[in-house]
């Protein structure tokens, strides 16, 4: 145990920071889930608590393993990886289990977990186009060696994921444009992908609403965006949610209506995944929304600074491109709880119940945290042993 | 590469400075909400209300000994309409009312289409939300009026709102409804009496949980469907009544009770060697040849008995040795006085001195009384405790509420007399119910076995049994063989030269005892002060005496049109019941003669396997079973013989009906949740999902039924 405590290295901050998210992930899946519980565990409210309890532990442990490892070593793992993801994403397209019309989840089989495909996609073409572009960073500006390498798997991986999951191929997308970006990938190029990518949203829509047979779920993505766009014309059941989420921040206030005294979660669908930001304003105010902001804003401020630090331009994209995802999707979700986008069903990380989506979460913090592992040990030892195996073809 | 380096720091605090302004983004739109929007989302806030809403469980069944229905929840509707619902707009409305009123008063028949239209139109313009227009409408009703102009649009086009609930219903109207029972008319709680009462708890089930959102003017709507806890509808009864059996006995105690105007009766049939009550009615007079199924008083209704108690007097002696069949008894001339108190026989002028059976067989009061109080005079409580040792001076505890007291009083008791031995050896100062004393009596018919009556034998979950009652027996000897077998001769003899000779017919025996009793009047007595005289007159037997089936009793109390002997008014009920009961029980007399030669097989429909066998044996003709285990099976007509062969039923896969009756045929249909909807009447010819297919619930099944059509299968011969 001494052992263990003492072998947590890299970013202190980090570490606090997934500790405090973690306790306002209990209370508000603690608070939120009363209606689940009495319908499905016969009133046993403590279920959901536990079962979060007993995953984020799961988590902490997994994040924890994720950081001992080199994080050179995910250079290689990416490759293999993103080949990987093809198939798993082809097969979860075809079979995925089928929750709420999306074929997000796949089974494993034995073991008897689901997890959604596009997690797994997501954590393998970061590390790829990480790799890819610390590669390339001496003709990073050409098209041709530049551009290309860089882009084919993103657009292969987001299509795969599109079919069922609009917004997580969306996000994706975006991470993988600002990590490329970011990656000094010429903004000419970038600039053009936007506008063709524009182009294909827009025929993709024109397909939906001409034959909605052809995508099952572009009925719901419609309906979502007519809602979103349309307001006084939406159905009662969309505006329904953003006015429920609504009245959630009205009714917190400055201060919130203080722990578990949410009504709010009571008319929300799905309190402790969607609208969880929502429900954690009712409670504890703007000043609790504020606080949980600022969290993940330090989150990423502490990425850049690991980014920063890092010797080697592949730890540097790797943590800053795994950070910028994260800490996006958690600021899509609150947009859409605040009703500032339409609705998209991502969660918030780390705090959204969840089984596996919140592991992957955790395994990606713990790759942060192994670059910045690997800098505190090397800036130490007074060498750049990184930069070199970075730069050796055979690591590439 | 220091210069890449720096040009990538500097990207990334420019996505930083991005990520910053997304996020003050969504706080400024917090701070905006609440700042701006506060006032309307709060008035909003304040109109909802949410409230968990019990979800009714189905109440389970009652079925009779067969799985026939006796009480069931049907569902009925109240219709309700929303007239604000967005494409109900006002030139839909407009377009429509007149045709809607019509309609709608031409199906209720409670309004004229004018004052429809002007109510419609008057909710329309008071835009109201949840507008009532019928309560309690039946499910064909409301098929027809989902045809109709408005509300053939649907819930949301139409604004058509349904709301199912239950209502218990009795398929056989009266027909043993008070035992069957009832939800009694108390407005401040329900209370169910009869079997509905007792097993409450099993029929009712557990309701469900809806958390419901109130929207406008007193509508709930379901938040949604993660906010619901399923009902678990209720356990289904299966009782030991018999259907046809109960038909028998009401129409036969009805039918008595008019000719008598008696005030009320009750019939209770049992099968000797289970106790399985087969039938159970109880009428009361509410009027002019008007009878109700109001008061168990088979259950209920401890009184004196009279005559039949007799028959518990001569067992004690004949256990105690104090008497003999051959005993003679002088029962002079019909007249002896107790303690200054006359007891006199029916028979005037008396019998002189008689054997010991024909006291019983007579029911002399007189010969009944000296045999007991001869033996019993020094001890009269060694009498008493011959009866106790019967086990009669106990309550059953039967299946159902409200069982009256048996009263039968000790020496020590304060209203114990000189008069008591002598009274109750004759059935007076004692106090049984009809269904005790017919336990007693179905001891003697099952040799000595006294069992406990049987009202409930299953319940079903699902059709599945989950609990089943057996036989239990209370004493297993009430007295010793050789007793029994006297007891056994005397009531015969009853029947025979007795009492009760009306009752003696050449194809059966009947063995049972009559009982006259004056039924005291509270504080008048029996009537002797100016009061009119009121009798009971009661038969309680058993048949066929030599192999005892069933054992029956019947009670007629207070008859106005002079009868009122026991063998008078309650002997014709039993010997109606008792004779039909035998026609009809194959399994009492031997199956119709063989020899006759049938110019054709008759058809029966398509059905319940065992059904059609009973039936075919009921003709004495032979149905062969190909799968002896199979449950539905079709006749089948092989080489002037018929084959019932097996109907495979799978759930989920759709059943060949054709060629059955609307009832099995709809009960296996719906088994599998389809709805139906069935034209003509006869037997099924056509249904429109063929066999085989495989079905899901909620989908839609025609059935096509004609009389004329031949329900047997010709079975195709190829050399033909």
């Amino acid at each position: 145990m001494f052992d263990f405590v003492r072998n947590i290295k890299g970013d202190r901050v980090i570490w606090i920071i997934v500790i405090i998210l973690s306790i306002f992930s209990l209370l508000a899946v603690y608070s939120s889930t009363g209606l689940l519980a009495y319908k499905k565990q016969g009133g046993d409210t403590e279920h959901y608590l536990m079962r979060q309890f007993i995953i984020l532990g799961l988590g902490f442990f997994l994040m924890y393993v994720m950081h001992l490892i080199k994080y050179t070593y995910y250079s290689r793992l990416a490759q293999i990886g993103l080949i990987l993801t093809i198939p798993l994403l082809l097969v979860t397209l075809i079979s995925g289990t089928n929750l709420n019309e999306a074929n997000r989840w796949l089974t494993v089989p034995i073991i008897n977990i689901t997890f959604q495909s596009s997690d797994v996609a997501k954590l393998f073409l970061i590390m790829y186009v990480a790799r890819v572009l610390s590669k390339n960073q001496e003709k990073i500006k050409e098209f041709k060696r530049g551009f290309l390498p860089a882009i084919f798997p993103v657009i292969i991986i987001c299509m795969l994921i599109l079919p069922a999951n609009f917004s997580t191929a969306a996000i994706l997308f975006v991470t993988c444009i600002v990590l490329m970006f970011i990656g000094r990938v010429n903004v000419k190029y970038i600039m053009a992908l936007m506008g063709v990518g524009m182009v294909a949203v827009i025929l993709l829509l024109g397909i939906a609403v001409m034959a909605p047979n052809l995508l099952p779920r572009s009925t719901t993505w419609k309906n979502r965006i007519e809602n979103f766009i349309n307001k006084d014309n939406a159905s009662s059941d969309e505006t329904y949610q953003v006015d429920q989420a609504k009245i959630a921040i009205v009714s917190g206030g400055i201060l919130g209506k203080s722990p578990g005294k949410s009504t709010q979660r009571n008319f929300l669908p799905h309190p402790y995944s969607d609208f969880i930001f929502a429900i954690i304003i009712e409670e504890y105010g703007l000043v609790g929304g504020t606080v949980v902001m600022l969290l993940y804003l330090i989150l990423f401020f502490r990425v850049i600074r690991i980014a920063n630090k890092c010797p080697g331009n592949f730890g540097a994209l790797l943590s800053v491109g795994i950070g910028f995802s994260l800490v996006f999707q958690a600021l899509i979700n609150m947009a859409v709880a605040v009703s500032l986008f339409p609705v998209t069903g991502q969660t918030l990380p780390l705090i959204s119940m969840g089984g596996t989506s919140i592991w992957f979460t955790c395994i990606s913090l713990g790759i942060i945290l192994s670059v910045s592992r690997r800098t505190e040990i090397e800036t130490k030892n007074g060498t750049e042993v990184d930069v070199l195996q970075e730069n050796q073809p055979a690591m590439a | 590469m220091e210069e890449a380096k720096k040009s990538i720091l500097l990207r990334v605090y420019l996505v930083y400075l991005g990520i910053l302004l997304f996020a003050i983004a969504i706080m400024g739109r917090v701070v905006y909400i609440q700042s701006f929007e506060s006032v309307k989302l709060m008035e909003q806030a304040q109109k909802q209300e949410l409230n968990w809403f019990d979800v009714e469980a189905i109440r389970g069944n009652i079925c009779s000994d067969d799985g026939t229905l006796l009480a069931t929840s049907v569902p009925i509707f109240d219709i309700r309409m929303d007239m604000c619902t967005d494409s109900l707009t006002k030139e839909v409305f407009r377009r429509n009312v007149d045709s809607l009123a019509y309609r709608l008063s031409r199906l209720f028949r409670d309004r004229t289409p004018s004052q429809y239209r002007d109510e419609l139109w008057e909710a329309k313009k008071s835009r109201a939300r949840y507008y009532l227009i019928k309560r309690n409408i039946t499910y064909p009703e409301l098929t027809e009026l989902r045809t109709f102009p408005i509300f053939r649009r649907g819930k949301y086009k139409g604004g058509l709102i349904v709301i199912p609930h239950y209502q218990r219903e009795l398929p056989y109207k009266d027909l043993a409804k008070r035992t069957i029972g009832y939800e009694s008319k108390d407005e401040s709680n329900r209370v169910f009496v009869g079997l509905e009462g007792f097993f409450s708890q099993d029929l009712q089930g557990l309701a469900g949980k809806r958390l419901m959102r109130k929207v406008g003017s007193g509508a709930w709507v379901p938040v949604d469907l993660d906010s619901e806890l399923e009902p678990q509808n209720g356990d289904d009864i299966i009782t030991t009544i018999d259907i046809n059996i109960q038909d028998l006995a009401e129409r036969a105690l009805l039918k008595e009770l008019i000719a008598d105007s008696a005030d009320h009766g009750c019939v209770v049939v049992m099968e000797v060697s289970t106790g399985s009550i087969k039938a159970i009615a109880n009428l009361k007079r509410v009027g002019r040849d008007r009878y109700e199924e109001d008061y168990n008083y088979a259950v209920g209704e401890s009184t004196e008995p009279g005559s039949t108690f007799k028959l518990a007097s001569f067992l004690v002696a004949l256990e105690d040795g104090k008497v003999d069949l051959n005993t003679l008894v002088e029962t002079g001339n019909g007249e002896i006085k107790y303690s200054g108190r006359r007891m006199s026989d029916s028979h005037r002028g008396g019998y002189g001195t008689i054997t010991a059976r024909e006291v019983f067989e007579k029911s002399s009061n007189v010969g009944t009384s000296q045999i007991i109080v001869n033996a019993y005079e020094t001890e009269p409580q060694k009498f008493i405790d011959g009866i106790y040792k019967l086990g009669i001076h106990h309550q059953l505890g039967l299946q159902i509420s409200g069982e009256g007291h048996p009263n039968i009083k000790d020496t020590k008791n304060k209203f114990w007399s000189k008069l008591s031995l002598p009274w109750i050896s004759i059935g007076y100062e004692v106090a049984m119910t009809p269904l005790q004393l017919l336990t007693f009596y179905n001891a003697i018919a099952n040799n000595g076995a006294m069992v406990k009556p049987l009202l409930v034998k299953e319940i079903h979950r699902n059709g599945q049994v989950v609990k089943s009652f057996d036989t239990q027996v209370i004493n297993p000897s009430i007295c010793s063989p050789a007793t029994i077998a006297k007891a056994k001769l005397m009531l015969l003899g009853v029947v025979e030269e007795g009492t009760a000779t009306n009752l003696k017919n050449p194809v059966y025996k009947i063995a049972g005892k009559t009982g006259t009793a004056q039924v005291a009047q509270g504080k008048e007595g029996y009537g002797n002060r100016g009061g009119k005289v009121q009798y009971k007159g009661s038969f309680v037997g058993f048949f066929p005496a030599e192999n005892p089936k069933y054992s029956m009793i019947v009670v007629i109390n207070n008859p106005k049109k002079g009868k009122y002997y026991g063998a008078a008014i309650a002997g014709p009920v039993f010997k109606e019941v008792a004779d039909q009961l035998y026609a009809h029980s194959p399994e009492i007399h031997y199956a119709a003669s063989k020899d006759t030669v049938y110019p054709r097989i008759p058809s029966s429909k398509a059905g319940k396997r065992k059904e059609i066998e009973l039936l075919y044996g009921e003709l004495g003709m032979n149905a062969v079973s190909v799968n002896p285990n199979a449950l539905w099976a079709r006749p089948t007509l092989i080489h002037e013989s018929v084959s019932l062969i097996p109907e495979s039923v799978t759930r989920g896969i759709m059943p060949d009906v054709t060629g059955m009756g609307l009832k099995d045929a709809v009960y296996l249909l719906e088994q599998n949740g389809l709805h139906v909807t069935i034209k003509g009447k006869g037997s099924v010819v056509s249904q429109s999902i063929m066999s085989g297919k495989q079905v899901s619930r909620g989908e839609k099944v025609l059935i096509v039924l004609d009389i004329s059509s031949k329900s047997i299968h010709k079975e195709e011969k190829p050399e033909a």
